[in-house]
């Protein structure tokens, strides 16, 4: 427990710093005894998964703290096994089907159906039903979500569903219906700086309001990142100074070189260059959709306005079209082929009417 | 007619000689001298007819071959036969023949022998054309596949490569040592010749430094030497090549030439494991096969490369096995190891890289088919011809080869085809007219079709393959007719994934002029329709796409085509990448499933890549100094204890490792910074081995604690004992945290003393005693427990010298 952003982790309501009024809801919906299905989504590192945690704890009370880990084994139609890994307390599991790939429907059925089928023998002392958490909802693929929909609706005596995920928008609407969506927006800059100082002040070191700041537009609005950022700060340099140096994921610099160089010139062998780096990331397991934000927020730096929508419109299409294909390395370069001569021909066009106007 | 059996045979051979012998007797008048003489021909005539065997006999023996290439064993003279001839001889100093009897017996036996040769191939193979001056009548040529019926049936008649014919029936005939128990001495004096020649051959080419391939008497591939079983080294031979270029036929002929009785295995067999088995061994087992009646086998499997690759590995083990193993193993399981292989193996297929055949491939004897000339089937198609009284001419016949390839199978056929229909004579018209012949559905390697994609035909090539008559050039549409053929290539070869790879990683490094990046733009847009057709494809089973596959590859021909040759390698590095990524995926599960599940029910793979672990190895490797633990600052304390804090609910050690230079190192254990760190930054980060060593060793320390803490407030629940443990189940403050590390180390040995004489003074007095309570509330988060732990040290130096178990757990 000894990252930060573990050992400070709220376990409680009561603990937690920031979107307190969302928090007194859901403890009063949860202090009546009953809820429906939620559906919790919200940026990485804005809090989805300690508000789930504080949630259990308001209802199972410390029970569900002692955790333990448990693998399912899966059987396909096609005799294929499929393993998934669980974690759970006697009150409720957590489980991520995207694990299992494309059968996840198959882990999405019999998971709900073998917990919602046992039902809790002593009734008085506990509640009467387990809550199951469903992890990356949005990876789910569209059989898996079409499987959940109608379970959510029949086991709803036995078991809660707590869904969380990043983006409702992969999530089909049938589901958002069904449940309790509860948004998660990322913290503020100054909701962070508060945390941070929280956190400085447990551990007894000065925290600079200036590093402080600079940590906070530094992690991109994730508490998770900043408070793991200023833990590298302090393992770098004890007395926290204000011009410190802040540590970037290498990938970021990575990544971000990786766009520079498409940007600085436009050449087939740029486009060569740059492939070796994005096999790089890939190998690396960066997703891809991650590289290709990274790839369009550091090419439209140095874009006027008019180029910036047609970029980002380009972006748009062919992150879409990843989805549909396969084969990622494919589809960056298309997409770096795509800027380099929309691009050029930007320019020209541009120094050209530069030039008839000198005329 | 002639029966076919050896016996059979015999037996005609004896009724011509008894009518051969009648005749002498109406020339001889002496009337007991020809009794004499009829009794003891007689018993001649079954010597001289025993003679002659089809099967290996057991006496000494002479090879004859006959010209329809069949094996006779002539049994040699005896000393017996000494008497015999005695008499002959006084018979001929009458001189009332003129010729010898024994020569007119000879002879005779000879021509019936030939002719009787003769009706058994006829009998076997019905018609026999080659030598009946009569010409076959229209009808006929329905009867019978010409393929079958002009198949050369002896050595000299193979079309294929002169060396390739040689070397098999050299390595044939290495099997003879074995086989037919030929002595050793006459392969030793082969083999000093082939040493010989192969070492005049070296000096000549270090004397004179010009290539001599053609000189070559044997191809370097055959070793010249036998194991212990008196088998060559390689004990199969695999014969590749496209298919018509006479492959089976060559191995037929060749193992009949040797003597050899062929048995065929092809894949219209069943080839599971076990029918492999059981055949194989029914063909090679040598107890079996040597019996009287038959020849000794030559198992021919055909097609080998459809086989399932279990059986393939079957026959590699069984091929590998030596007989010394057999003897060890055959007590436990007789059945399945007394097989060892005694007959000679020849392997046919197509393509040699099919992934099952790559165990075989080492051992084998590899005869690499190249195409047959052109001109010597041409000409051998227009023999036959003749024969067949077909009007043709040398340039149609080689037409008729450009068109088919080579491959003498399919230009047969079309032969057949064309005559049966219309008039006796082949035209170059018809040979042309695509009607009739279509054009091969030739498979070329990736390597060809990428160059012919992405490079500008020569002229002559361009020639050959658009020959033909398409009514497209016919119309002046050069180009089209070009861009179909090219679709037709691409979507032979099926693999488009590869294909694509390999454009895919190529495009960039051709010469094309492009500086408003148009064309890359429009061939990824290009790829990109693929991909995602290609996944649809894959996912929904929607092949309905597939045929629109090929026309990526039109694509980039029209955009990158050139001038320039063109250097393509296999694409790797998707497969590269692909490795890459599954050991780095691979090194994160690991790391995620031994992460204590409080902590990882927040975590997932992304977010331990992208968040985690950058910062974590960070923290993981702080500014130490190089000095003793004990010398450390509160800072350096702390980073300590936070770093093994992290290593330990991570799970993460480091192992040792020797890299290439010798060194040792200390290496995180999963490779998680392998897989955060990129290349290039690698280098700024990273501790000293002594730092790390240091680490190590805490981190061990620290484990033990743990597992002893874990292991005790298990016990504290049962039957609480130790009082002075039990209290620190788990570091609750940072504050608390360092005030502990210091002193870690220099107590260590007072520590063991102190806890000694507690354990064993409180272990059975104080297990149930009242101070249990206040005690607990004390121990859950008040840092008033170090007091309690030197509490006990005033009891030091009282000894009841009583025998104690004393636990790991109160030395640390």
């Amino acid at each position: 427990m000894s990252l930060w952003c573990d050992k400070y982790q709220p376990k409680t309501f009561n603990e937690l710093d920031y979107r307190l009024e969302q928090a007194a809801l859901l403890q009063a919906v949860v202090a009546d005894g009953d809820f429906p299905h939620f559906l919790i989504y919200g940026p990485s590192g804005s809090g989805k998964k300690t508000r789930i945690k504080c949630l259990l704890h308001a209802l199972y009370g410390d029970g569900a703290q002692s955790l333990r880990i448990e693998n399912h084994v899966y059987e396909t139609p096609s005799r294929k096994k499929v393993e998934i890994t669980t974690i759970g307390s006697n009150y409720h599991v957590q489980v991520n089907p995207s694990d299992a790939g494309i059968y996840d429907r198959i882990v999405i059925q019999e998971l709900i159906k073998t917990i919602a089928q046992t039902k809790q023998i002593n009734i008085n002392e506990q509640r009467s039903f387990k809550v199951i958490v469903i992890i990356e909802v949005d990876k789910l693929t569209r059989d898996a979500q079409h499987a959940l929909r109608r379970t959510m609706e029949k086991y709803v005596s036995s078991c809660r569903i707590i869904l969380c995920c990043n983006s409702t928008s992969r999530v089909i609407p049938a589901i958002r219906s069904r449940c309790l969506a509860i948004r998660l927006a990322a913290p503020t800059i100054d909701e962070i700086n508060g945390v941070l100082q929280k956190v400085t002040n447990f551990e007894g070191i000065q925290l600079p309001i200036d590093l402080a700041n600079r940590i906070s537009e530094k992690s991109q609005r994730n508490l998770r990142r900043a408070l793991l950022m200023l833990q590298t700060c302090a393992t770098q340099k004890l007395p926290l100074t204000k011009d410190q140096q802040i540590t970037e994921p290498d990938w970021e610099v990575y990544l971000r070189d990786t766009a520079r160089m498409v940007g600085e010139e436009q050449t087939p062998q740029r486009i060569l260059q740059a492939r070796e780096r994005l096999y790089e990331l890939v190998a690396h397991c960066i997703p891809a959709e991650i590289i290709f934000k990274g790839l369009l927020e550091e090419l439209l730096t140095n874009c006027d306005n008019v180029l910036k929508v047609k970029i980002t419109h380009i972006a748009a299409e062919y992150e879409h079209r990843l989805r549909q294909g396969s084969k990622e390395v494919f589809h960056f370069e298309a997409f770096i082929a795509k800027f380099m001569c929309v691009y050029k021909e930007h320019m020209l066009t541009e120094t050209t009417g530069i030039d008839e106007e000198f005329e | 007619m002639f029966e076919t059996t050896p016996n059979g045979s015999s037996i005609q051979i004896i009724d011509c000689k008894k009518r051969l012998f009648d005749e002498d007797d109406s020339i001889d008048k002496e009337k007991d001298n020809v009794e004499n003489q009829q009794r003891s021909s007689i018993k001649k005539q079954k010597i001289i007819a025993s003679r002659y065997h089809r099967q290996i006999p057991n006496q000494p023996f002479v090879v004859l071959t006959s010209h329809q290439n069949e094996r006779y064993y002539l049994l040699e003279r005896e000393e017996d036969d000494d008497r015999f001839k005695l008499s002959l001889n006084g018979r001929n100093k009458r001189s009332l023949l003129k010729v010898s009897v024994d020569d007119m017996i000879e002879k005779n036996v000879r021509q019936e022998l030939d002719e009787l040769t003769k009706s058994i191939d006829k009998s076997t193979a019905d018609a026999e054309n080659d030598d009946d001056s009569t010409l076959p009548i229209v009808d006929q040529y329905t009867d019978e596949l010409w393929v079958e019926k002009f198949a050369p049936r002896a050595f000299c008649d193979l079309l294929s490569d002169i060396g390739i014919n040689r070397t098999l029936l050299e390595w044939l005939n290495l099997w003879q040592y074995l086989v037919y128990k030929k002595e050793l001495s006459h392969f030793r004096t082969i083999q000093a010749r082939h040493e010989q020649i192969a070492s005049n051959e070296a000096h000549k080419n270090k004397t004179h430094s010009i290539a001599t391939v053609n000189k070559k008497v044997y191809p370097s591939d055959i070793q010249f030497e036998l194991d212990a079983c008196k088998r060559p080294l390689q004990k199969v031979a695999l014969l590749c090549g496209s298919p018509g270029a006479g492959k089976t036929t060559l191995a037929h002929v060749v193992a009949r030439h040797a003597g050899y009785n062929v048995i065929e295995m092809n894949a219209s067999d069943d080839r599971s494991v076990e029918l492999f088995r059981t055949r194989l061994e029914t063909a090679t087992q040598m107890r079996e096969v040597l019996s009287k009646d038959y020849k000794p086998n030559c198992l021919l499997i055909d097609e080998i490369d459809g086989a399932p690759a279990p059986s393939i590995q079957l026959l590699v083990d069984l091929i590998s096995r030596m007989p010394a193993d057999s003897q060890q193993t055959s007590s436990k399981t007789k059945k399945n190891n007394s097989f060892v292989l005694l007959r000679p193996v020849i392997c046919i297929c197509n393509d040699l890289y099919v992934p099952a055949l790559k165990p075989l491939r080492q051992i084998a004897l590899i005869l690499n088919f190249p195409r047959i000339e052109p001109s010597a089937l041409a000409k051998r198609l227009l023999t036959i011809s003749e024969q067949l009284n077909i009007q043709t001419d040398i340039i149609t016949m080689n037409s008729l080869c450009a068109k088919a390839t080579c491959d003498i199978r399919s230009c047969l056929h079309f032969m057949q085809f064309v005559v049966t229909h219309r008039n006796r004579a082949i035209t170059k018209k018809m040979i042309e007219s695509t009607a009739v012949l279509g054009v091969k559905d030739a498979q070329k390697s990736l390597f060809e079709i990428w160059t012919e994609i992405l490079q500008v035909p020569q002229s002559k090539k361009a020639q050959l393959t658009l020959q033909l008559d398409d009514p497209l050039k016919r119309a002046g549409k050069v180009a089209l007719a070009r861009r179909l053929e090219l679709i037709d290539l691409v979507s032979s070869i099926g693999s488009y994934d590869r294909l694509y790879d390999g454009l895919f990683e190529h495009y960039l490094t051709l010469h094309f002029h492009d500086p408003k990046l148009t064309s890359i733009n429009y061939a990824n847009q290009w790829l990109l329709f693929y991909d995602v057709m290609n996944k649809e494809m894959y996912t929904q089973q929607n092949y309905s796409f597939w045929r629109y596959a090929p026309y990526v590859a039109l694509v980039f021909n029209l955009l990158f085509v050139t001038h320039r040759p063109i250097q393509m390698r296999y694409p790797q590095k998707q497969l590269d990448v692909q490795n890459k990524l599954r050991t780095n995926t691979a090194a994160i599960e690991t790391m995620l499933n031994d992460i204590v599940p409080n902590i990882r029910q927040y975590l997932n793979k992304d977010i331990l890549v992208l968040d985690i672990l950058p910062h974590m190895l960070e923290i993981l490797q702080p500014r130490l100094r190089q000095t003793n633990i004990a010398l450390f600052t509160n800072k350096e304390l702390r980073d300590i204890q936070t770093l093994i804090d992290v290593m330990v609910t991570f799970s993460l050690s480091y192992i040792q490792q020797r890299t290439a230079t010798g060194e040792n190192v200390l290496v995180l254990e999963p490779p998680i910074d392998v897989v955060a760190y990129f290349s290039g930054s690698n280098d700024k980060h990273g501790l000293s081995f002594g730092t790390r060593q240091m680490i190590f060793k805490e981190l061990l320390k620290e484990r033990v604690k743990r597992n002893i803490r874990l292991k005790s407030d298990k016990q504290e629940m049962f039957v609480p004992v130790n009082r002075q443990v039990t209290p620190t189940p788990k570091p609750k403050h940072p504050s608390e945290l360092i005030k502990l590390q210091p002193k870690a180390i220099p107590q260590n040995e007072i520590i063991v003393a102190r806890d000694f004489f507690a354990k064993f003074k409180l272990g059975p007095k104080n297990s149930q005693t009242t101070p249990k309570l206040p005690d607990q509330i004390d121990s859950t988060n008040k840092p008033i427990e170090r007091k309690a732990l030197i509490s006990f040290a005033y009891n030091e130096g009282f000894s009841d010298a009583v025998r104690c178990r004393i636990k790991i757990q109160d030395l640390l």
